[in-house]
């Protein structure tokens, strides 16, 4: 059974369509990633997902319940933190998460250890007696990631965890996160704009844009969709031969020479990458540099949210 | 469904809150016995009830009970206007009834009102010279309290639902507040008024708190107590009832 299933979701508002039949699965464990722009419809689905907005048609699942017919299971399995930050600011860390785990009728003596158990893993310890006031943004973050954890949920939504944050304070959020995932058999959905969040966080990622899915994968595959890496040779001088030879390659996609600069588009680039340097050496050609790079899931993104995919050449 | 620890989760929020806050209880405690006290003991020499042979302080006590009873209708509806855009919706994502966030609010409200009140009661009783009621009339003075508490509550999520910022809803409960605190009769008696306002007394909840109230602690009213009680309770029920439906209505969206 997915964690999260969701099959031709439709939101409208008003005149407004924010969902536009969209469908996707997210297997347990998974760590998955909602891309898009503003406006969207990322924000709307994790509304959908977490009950707190009613679909206009369409069928959502979360642990295998129907968020609309089912709302308290669905609320008993997930956790869930905001955009914004929503934390009793005048209360102690400690009676923020003892608060939350009342709501969820966890009895106090289970809750107290989870509650130490928890601060600890965000790293907030020393904090639990502190006022919430008095707490950075990043301190305030992992705060509610340590919330949304207390009742144990099965599916953790994490609305742009870091948005505002500046990237000193994203870094340990992301490696908070990343500690979860791997150590529970927690399933996360996240949305956000960060690229390098996306990248860095999920397994999975789908790149919304006005309402649809434009592309879902890994992180690895939708950067290979977009043709293979980028390798870079700077030779002290191109023969004609080098170039031809290089074009018989099955794995090069395409070949531009720019001065003494050979770019190529190259499928599996560290693997083949090799490849090309063998050619150099047999030919026995002068080489001054050789780079190798990844497109970006930048690349990925702007290419599929309408804006012009800025190729290698 | 309302389950018992949802709304007892809800209420120790907001208590806690209340107590991490000292000088806020201090401030509620003080602010309206001092403006009790001054009123009364400042006007007790040089006003006199006619018909009444009681003093200025002992007609306006009661009066001042009831007055400070509503001060519940501002905190409950500001509460939910303070939580609307941000904790609401964490509460909304716990697997609780809705109902029992308001139950809850409701009666975290009222605890704490009625705390910050009996202290201030038990202050004014020992101000009195004419307390021969008994512990039966302090009783049935906090019956009172706890209706009008209780109703005005309700109206306050009433207009709480209406509004979307604490501005307008604090500059519409100023201006709802002022003729139902001062034509209630707690300042001045009824027939004080000319006979074409009498109505807005006559349709003013308060009047029929504050008439309950003096009966129970000095014995004196202008009508039945029995109806003070009706009329108190078919308030509260009214108010309550139309909150939890624009609550509920506005939480679907």
């Amino acid at each position: 059974m997915p964690a999260v299933k969701v099959t031709h979701l439709v939101k409208n508002f008003r005149q407004k369509v924010a969902v536009n039949d969209v469908s996707f699965q997210i297997a347990q464990g998974e760590v998955f990633g909602l891309l898009g722009p503003n406006g969207a419809g990322k924000s709307t689905i994790i509304s959908i997902l977490t009950t707190l907005l009613l679909p206009t048609s369409g069928l959502a699942e979360v642990c295998g319940y129907d968020v609309v017919k089912k709302s308290r299971e669905t609320r008993r399995n997930i956790g869930l933190v905001f955009q914004e930050t929503i934390l009793d600011e005048d209360l102690s860390a400690f009676s923020n998460l003892d608060i939350h785990a009342r709501l969820y009728h966890v009895a106090p003596a289970v809750s107290r250890p989870r509650v130490s158990e928890l601060l600890s893993l965000v790293g907030l310890t020393g904090e639990a007696k502190t006022k919430v006031s008095a707490f950075s943004g990043g301190m305030k973050r992992r705060l509610e990631i340590a919330r949304g954890l207390i009742h144990q949920p099965r599916v953790l939504f994490l609305d742009e965890p870091t948005i505002g944050l500046d990237p000193k304070t994203r870094r340990p959020i992301w490696d908070y996160i990343k500690k979860l995932s791997r150590e529970t058999n927690l399933t996360i959905l996240l949305t956000t704009h960060y690229l390098e969040e996306a990248d860095y966080l999920c397994d999975r990622v789908a790149v919304m844009n006005e309402g649809k899915i434009s592309v879902a994968g890994s992180p690895k595959e939708l950067k290979r969709g977009l043709g293979g890496d980028l390798v870079r040779i700077r030779l002290a001088a191109v023969p004609a031969e080098f170039l031809s030879r290089v074009r018989q390659f099955p794995f090069v996609k395409k070949v531009s020479l720019k001065d003494t600069e050979v770019s190529l588009v190259v499928d599996n680039g560290e693997a083949n990458g090799a490849e090309l340097i063998r050619l150099v050496h047999a030919l026995s050609l002068d080489i001054k540099s050789f780079s190798l790079r990844e497109p970006t899931l930048e690349d990925v993104f702007l290419h599929y949210t309408g804006e012009r995919f800025n190729s290698y050449t | 469904m309302i389950r018992g620890y949802e709304i007892a989760a809800v209420w120790q929020r907001e208590m806690k809150k209340f107590f991490a806050d000292p000088g806020m209880i201090v401030t509620s405690i003080l602010v309206p016995l001092m403006a009790i006290l001054i009123i009364g003991f400042g006007l007790n020499r040089f006003i006199a009830i006619p018909g009444l042979q009681i003093d200025y302080l002992d007609f306006f006590g009661p009066g001042g009970i009831a007055v400070l009873s509503i001060g519940a209708a501002i905190f409950v509806g500001f509460s939910i206007i303070r939580d609307k855009r941000g904790y609401i919706k964490e509460l909304l994502v716990v697997p609780i009834s809705r109902y029992s966030i308001l139950i809850g609010k409701i009666l975290s409200e009222i605890t704490m009102q009625l705390l910050t009140l009996l202290v201030t009661v038990v202050i004014i009783v020992f101000f009195f010279s004419k307390t021969d009621r008994g512990a039966w009339g302090i009783g049935l003075t906090v019956g009172f309290m706890f209706l009008i508490v209780f109703g005005f509550s309700g109206f306050g999520i009433v207009l709480s639902s209406v509004f979307r910022n604490a501005k307008s809803y604090n500059q519409l409960m100023t201006i709802i507040l002022i003729p139902i605190m001062f034509l209630s009769g707690a300042f001045f008696p009824l027939d004080g008024f000319p006979e074409s306002w009498r109505w807005v007394t006559y349709i003013n909840p308060l009047t029929y708190g504050v008439d309950g109230i003096r009966w129970a602690l000095i014995g004196v009213s202008e009508f039945s107590v029995a109806f003070d009680i009706a009329f108190l309770v078919c308030f509260a029920s009214a108010m309550m009832f139309l909150g939890a439906f624009l609550f509920e209505r506005n939480l679907k969206k």
